[in-house]
């Protein structure tokens, strides 16, 4: 038995992934007195995908067969990619709470935390600059916005 | 066409625009000294300063962006053997081991004035050959635009070598993503699954800033005690740049850098390949027609002189297909036609001729921020040293805020940093999982374009004939096929027989094309052609079709 590989998963998520868009196809309907569907080109697209999609299916199994299993270990996944996850979640979080603390809390707060978060906690002194560096850089991008480029930035429930 | 270039200069040389211009060389320096943030990271991130200027100010920024970048790389590579940019890899070669004899000052001159020079015959050649091409591109109908859109998807792709399915994948994505929203004819939404907000679709720069900013941003951060340290720590401040030295040593070695610099247009001018292939293949080139290869390495000025003069010269020819086809020929230049785009103009074969101040501007712009690079390299090099020791988790959260501010501008939605976000994510999963960005990219910024010429082509014959029966549609589908078995043929050059038929057949080829050209001239370029393919194959005959040996490797530093 062919063992499953995440390559073989990605290229069965495509396959899927093109068999939606492809049915999502037959809702487009072409206006009166048009001379060419406006399917054609979308489904062009998706038909290069899914026949593209097979053949990555296809060398996915031929090569899993081949290759010698690695055994997964969740916890060593995460660790390897802390950084990473630790970014999305800011970024989210920073999106979210837009409405409340607007660009300029909101900014500076999300600098200054992922500094502490991926930087680690160092000394006082580390922890001064992170705090000076996320102040003059998100400030000063906010100013340059806000006040040379007119550019009104979410205030927050502060409105600055 | 002397009246436009003056008038470009006048509108370049404008006190706001020129001091625009220097601050992105600046900004571009600093972004090619940092290890990691590359070239495209930087001009994606200008793009939202530019919307509320002029084109032709957003565009001298984002020029002077592209040619500091490109130059910023040599620093950190001759200093510390570690590239800033991917363009400056063959920099490292010898600039390093130069700086490690205790000439650092001599190499760093060799490199900011092999990239002047390169820059200079580069936007020489721009500016002549430019609207040469824009005139072959007016006998382009929808169906040569379209075939020339699948060829620039489709040797995008080869280069991504034995990952093709991935990127031909990619690419697919890529159009898929700008089919979602209003169809462009018939204003019908596609693609949206009831969401009201992908009725707008997706962002151009919000696609793109998460592909490639944010992922990248990720990338770099991933390693946990590589994200706390210096960039770079044993960089040395206190070094002055030998000119006059360097100078006189680029014009005793005129030919390598002559050479240099039309390898870097030739690639630049090829859909998808920049400075980061330019700069490994001119040193690879200079150094097989020297005659002291086995010193290539140990540190001497070719080496550095073909880097540094192909990188920058590479950008005149990603330009030139730019503004004369609409065809980017980097990633980067994917970004400025996209500012184009953004700021209401559509670059193709008519604009040099309908808007030709802009478009000797973009030339000039390119000119000029080389004399601009150079006395910013003289002037501030410490700076660019200095900024070598930021560490790198520093540098995320400070450009993930500007990534979101940026892509806020766009329309002052949030609904945009989500958007970021999404691809951000895509863009980071596909780097784990290999798949190449670029053909994706590619697909973003051709795909509204390549839909247009496909339906024009349609809408006035509903036949595919035409595709085959127009001599430059059939040219750009024969050297599309050609570009798809590439990767196949240079995996097996030193061992597969037919690869020896694969040159000689693509000049057969590609002849037929230009003999349906009514045209004494490209008869004669057919003629040639056949010519060439024939002689190869004969050759290839009377030496009983031996396989080549292998060819000699550039190893890259660790």
């Amino acid at each position: 038995m062919r063992r499953i590989n995440a390559d073989i998963v990605i290229a069965a998520g495509l396959l899927v992934f093109s068999g939606v868009l492809f049915a999502a196809t037959f809702a487009f309907t072409t206006p009166p007195l048009f001379t060419f569907s406006i399917r054609t080109w979308p489904r062009a697209i998706v038909g290069a995908l899914a026949v593209f999609s097979l053949v990555y299916l296809v060398q996915s199994l031929a090569r899993g067969g081949r290759e010698r299993r690695e055994s997964f270990v969740w916890r060593a996944w995460f660790a390897a990619n802390r950084n990473v996850f630790i970014c999305f979640v800011l970024f989210v979080l920073f999106l979210a709470t837009l409405p409340i603390f607007g660009m300029l809390i909101g900014g500076i707060l999300f600098v200054y935390t992922s500094f502490a978060l991926l930087g680690g906690w160092n000394d006082a002194r580390t922890q001064a600059i992170n705090v000076a560096v996320a102040v003059v850089f998100v400030g000063g991008m906010w100013a340059v916005f806000t006040f040379a480029l007119r550019v009104i930035l979410p205030g927050g429930i502060f409105h600055i | 066409m002397p009246e436009h270039v003056l008038a470009a200069f006048a509108a370049i040389l404008a006190p706001g625009t020129f001091a625009l211009l220097a601050l992105g060389v600046f900004a571009g320096l600093i972004a090619g000294a940092i290890p990691g943030f590359t070239i495209t990271m930087a001009v994606i991130l200008t793009l939202p300063f530019t919307f509320g200027m002029p084109p032709i100010q957003g565009l001298a920024t984002m020029i002077g962006v592209f040619v500091g970048g490109l130059s910023g790389g040599l620093i950190s590579g001759i200093l510390t053997g570690i590239p800033g940019t991917p363009a400056s890899i063959a920099t490292t070669f010898d600039g390093h081991p130069m700086a490690k004899k205790g000439q650092a000052g001599l190499a760093l001159g060799l490199g900011v004035w092999a990239s002047f020079f390169g820059g200079v015959i580069s936007a020489s050649l721009l500016m002549t050959m430019a609207p040469v091409l824009a005139a072959i591109g007016l006998e382009f109908g929808p169906w040569d635009f379209f075939a020339l859109m699948i060829f620039a998807l489709t040797i995008t792709t080869s280069l991504a070598g034995e990952n093709m399915v991935k990127g031909l994948i990619a690419g697919m994505i890529g159009l898929i993503v700008t089919c979602v929203g209003q169809d462009q004819t018939a204003g019908i939404a596609r693609f949206t699954f009831g969401v009201e907000a992908l009725k707008q679709g997706f962002p151009f720069l919000a696609v793109l800033v998460g592909l490639f900013a944010f992922s990248q941003l990720l990338k770099d951060v991933r390693d946990v005690d590589a994200a706390r340290r210096p960039l770079v720590l044993d960089s040395d401040r206190h070094i002055t740049i030998e000119h006059w030295n360097a100078i006189r040593i680029i014009f005793q070695k005129w030919r390598v850098t002559l050479h240099a610099a039309l390898t870097g247009v030739f690639v630049g001018i090829l859909p998808a390949a920049g400075a980061a292939v330019a700069n490994i293949l001119a040193y690879d080139q200079i150094k097989k027609a020297s005659k002291y290869p086995e010193q290539f390495g140990t540190g001497i000025p070719d080496g550095i002189i073909a880097s540094e003069t192909s990188n920058n010269a590479t950008a005149g020819g990603d330009i030139m297909t730019t503004i004369a086809l609409g065809i980017p020929g980097d990633v980067v230049t994917a970004i400025l036609l996209g500012a184009l785009i953004m700021h209401n103009v559509a670059p193709s074969p008519t604009f040099i001729s309908t808007q030709p101040v802009l478009a000797y501007g973009i030339m000039i712009s390119y000119l000029l921020a080389h004399v601009v690079m150079v006395a910013l390299q003289a002037g501030c090099l410490r700076i660019f040293v200095l900024v070598t020791r930021v560490p790198m988790y520093r540098l995320t959260g400070v450009v993930l805020f500007y990534c979101a501010v940026g892509v806020f501008t766009l329309n002052n939605i949030v609904w945009d940093v989500w958007v970021l976000f999404g691809f951000g994510v895509l863009g980071y999963l596909m780097h784990v999982f290999k798949f190449p960005l670029t053909p994706m990219i590619l697909g973003v910024v051709l795909g509204d374009q390549a839909e247009i010429n496909l339906v024009r082509a349609l809408a006035s014959d509903d036949s595919l004939l035409p595709f085959v029966a127009r001599p430059w549609s059939l040219f750009f589908l024969v050297i599309s096929a050609f570009s798809l078995i590439f990767p196949w043929y240079q995996g097996a050059r030193t061992e597969a027989r037919w690869t020896l038929c694969y040159t000689p057949l693509m000049a057969l080829f590609a002849a037929v094309p230009f003999f349906m050209m009514e045209s004494a001239a490209r008869a004669a370029i057919a003629a040639g052609l056949v010519g060439m393919g024939l002689w190869l194959l004969w050759r290839h005959h009377r030496r009983g079709w031996a396989l080549p040996a292998a060819p000699s490797t550039i190893a890259l530093r660790e």
